[in-house]
């Protein structure tokens, strides 16, 4: 059971942690959250028909379909993450001024959407292989439980300390959490390129595991946030690095478009300057 | 934290979720270290058991194999049946005496005694080795890990599994109990909430929680504070041009007989000019003060109309034939285009909107110019138009020229124009009593001023 827990809970708290970041910035950027339930159904769904049509997928790509579609999806919502940053900070620096109401719904609900596949699929998985297959279902299920509700609860603390915040500090702890859980989805990403033999593999660059194991509760947890790796190949990092960097960028990005685009009314100069 | 209500909700739940998981979770964790050394004792008791058979080898040398009991009502114990424990025994040389079905033939483990982990059968082994003191005899007993396992998360599970089962439970109860918790605001709200616009009596409500005390007696402080600067407004400005009418009357009566004495008395022009500029103030006030009830009663706040269907072409007539005089006196042109086009409102505010309207464009257009009225009813609007050839007001007054009290710098006027300041304040009044939209712009026809005010249209149907 404890297995199931730690797994579950590493899917669930990756779904999470990105559910409630955007949810906490579409508040903050004004946007009700009539667009959740769809992009919800819309995950769970994709989530299933991915689980379901696993066998085709895996076939395909000379047997790396699986690798491959799931590197694709990561780096999907890594890309989906980065736009997130560039709105945000846009917000950021003139709140109310040049919002684009319904790119954000649709960059928002996208990301929810993947991330869900991505999770939900794997979640399936474990839940259809160990207790399905393996017959071990009361085991799995109260292990999946026990981890869905620690996620959940998780989820909803981070949630509420983002709304604490102002709308202007949410939208920034929203961004570096992004550009974090981005870096390390991207990471991930290029394991599973390597694995397919797409990107170069090559020896660990080190072992941290005699530290921080990657399957104990720590190492999972680290995983879901930062994606924890115990030893990394230099693709891994590589990507790694680059994805902070590109998040930085778009941070920066969506801090010097919005003078860029509004200087003419001034409106943007003088919102932007009123919170510093 | 949009909804008090979802927000204790959930952040309740979530530390529910949060402590019994995680508790469960230890306890899951202690509960099957402590289950593994129940196991070890149990192998313990199995070996003291067999120290007590004392086996020999058969006659044909062969050690003893020893069948498993089988129990009548297998189902009865299904798991405890499958825990059978494996054992071998062996003389003090090394020779194996007896064995269950289970064990091999083989020697299960080395002659070391104590616990040890060992692979045999395809499967992971629990073993005790104990050496016999009196026969010195190896005696050996193994349990299969994985059904250890099992069977200690089965009955472990037991215990979790109604922790996880209450949580839905738990959440309905919580939702529910905050729900009621936070009743006392909604029926505030609600109380709040119900009042009429003019209804500023202070809220009366049993059983208040205490939290929400300061809040009733602030509000309550609110619209005691409020009524009563509303009754004294009311009766102050009511009182003051009420009071004012008797004398200004009698004033204008003895200004009317001083101008006659004057006249009688055969000529003194500078004062029969100063009478009639005495007479002209006086009827500056005189209107002033009419305006000023005109106001006070059609406040909206304090206003309770009788809303009927009105033609306001038929009342635009009306009121220009009643004021043609003066428009007469300035040799104005006045054009009035349109038809039919029904409200719903007050009569006499509306009348009193027209009069307003037409007297300042009759005002402020110099002699000889010209005034057109339009009155028409356009897809479910009814809009009433008055444009003249008067200077028109410059667009940045356009707000403030609705002020109480507010005019123009220096009258664009030179012709003695008296006005109050009050007649486009008492036009809006009225326009919002009415939830229509006034709008101000430049006459394209005329070039003066152009006042447009639209109403929603009354739906006539079969009654007019």
């Amino acid at each position: 059971m404890t297995s199931a827990v730690i797994i579950v809970l590493r899917e669930v708290l990756e779904a999470v942690l990105i559910i409630c970041m955007l949810l906490a910035s579409s508040s903050a950027l004004g946007l009700r959250f009539r667009w959740l339930p769809p992009a919800l159904l819309a995950g769970l769904v994709g989530a299933l028909a991915y689980a379901l049509s696993l066998e085709q997928i895996s076939m395909a790509f000379e047997g790396f379909g699986q690798e491959i579609v799931n590197a694709v999806l990561l780096l999907m919502i890594t890309v989906l993450l980065l736009a997130h940053n560039i709105l945000a900070m846009r917000e950021f620096k003139a709140p109310e001024v040049s919002r684009l109401p319904m790119l954000s719904l649709a960059i928002l609900s996208a990301t929810i959407a993947m991330a869900i596949v991505r999770e939900g699929s794997e979640i399936y998985l474990y839940v259809y292989s160990y207790g399905v297959v393996a017959g071990d279902m009361a085991s799995v299920l109260s292990g999946a439980a026990i981890g869905t509700g620690i996620g959940f609860s998780l989820g909803t603390f981070i949630y509420y300390s983002l709304r604490t915040l102002s709308a202007r500090h949410c939208l920034l702890f929203s961004s570096i959490m992004a550009l974090i859980v981005g870096a390390g989805m991207s990471s991930q990403a290029a394991l599973f390129l390597a694995q397919s033999d797409l990107l170069p593999s090559s020896e660990p660059l080190w072992d941290t595991s005699a530290w921080i194991a990657e399957s104990s509760l720590t190492g999972e947890l680290l995983q879901a946030v930062i994606g924890y790796e115990s030893s990394p190949i230099a693709t891994q990092l590589g990507m790694f690095v680059g994805a902070l960097l590109l998040s930085l960028a778009a941070i920066g990005i969506g801090y010097f478009s919005v003078r860029a685009s509004s200087e003419g009314p001034g409106a943007a100069g003088t919102t932007g300057g009123r919170g510093e | 934290m949009a909804s008090i209500r979802l927000f204790l909700t959930l952040t309740l739940i979530a530390i529910i979720v949060m402590v019994s998981f995680l508790s469960s979770l230890r306890g899951y964790r202690e509960s099957m270290l402590e289950a593994d050394s129940l196991f070890d004792l149990q192998l313990l008791e199995h070996v003291k058991l067999l120290s007590l058979l004392n086996p020999e080898l058969s006659s044909a040398g062969y050690a003893r194999v020893v069948e498993e009991l089988v129990l009548p009502q297998q189902t009865d114990l299904a798991l405890t049946a499958e825990m059978r424990i494996a054992y071998q025994v062996f003389n003090s040389d090394g020779t194996l005496l007896m064995r269950s079905v289970l064990a091999p033939v083989a020697q299960i483990s080395p002659f070391e005694v104590g616990y040890r982990d060992v692979n045999f059968n395809g499967y992971r082994w629990r073993v005790l080795v104990i050496r016999d003191p009196e026969q010195h005899h190896w005696l050996m007993a193994a349990q299969r890990y994985d059904l250890r396992y099992e069977l200690a998360e089965s009955v472990i599970l037991e215990a979790v599994i109604p922790t996880l089962l209450s949580i839905p439970l738990a959440a309905l109860l919580i939702w529910f109990t905050v729900g009621y918790g936070l009743r006392p605001i909604r029926v505030l709200a609600r109380e709040v909430r119900s009042k009429e616009a003019s209804d500023l009596s202070t809220v009366e409500l049993e059983g208040i929680p205490k939290e929400l005390t300061p809040l009733t007696q602030s509000t309550n402080d609110l619209l005691r504070r409020l009524q009563s600067s509303f009754a004294r407004e009311k009766r102050f400005a009511g009182d003051a041009a009420h009071e004012l009418r008797t004398p200004i009357s009698t004033l204008k009566v003895q200004i009317h007989n001083l101008q006659a004495e004057l006249a009688d008395g055969g000529g003194n022009l500078e004062a029969a000019a100063t009478a009639a500029d005495l007479h002209q103030g006086i009827d500056t006030i005189g209107h002033l003060v009419e305006q000023i009830l005109v106001l006070n009663r059609t406040a909206p706040d304090l206003y309770m109309v009788q809303f009927v269907p009105v033609d306001v072409f038929d009342l635009v007539r009306d009121v220009v034939s009643a004021e043609y005089e003066q428009i007469l006196q300035r040799d104005q042109n006045f054009e009035l285009d349109g038809g039919r086009a029904m409200v719903k409102g007050d009569a006499t505010a509306l009348r009193s909107l027209t009069v307003n309207v037409l007297t300042n464009a009759s005002k402020y257009t110099s002699a000889g110019g010209s005034i057109r009225m339009l009155v028409e009813s356009v897809g479910g609007r009814v809009q009433l138009q008055i444009e003249d050839s008067g200077p028109g007001i410059p667009e940045a007054y356009y707000e403030r020229v609705f002020d109480r009290f507010y005019r123009l710098d220096g009258d664009r006027h030179s012709s003695g124009v008296s006005g109050s300041g009050l007649g486009l304040a008492i036009v809006k009044h009225i326009v919002e009593m009415h939830g229509a939209q006034i709008a101000l712009s430049r006459s394209q026809r005329l070039g003066g001023l152009c006042v447009t005010i639209t109403f929603n249209a009354f739906e006539t149907g079969t009654d007019s």
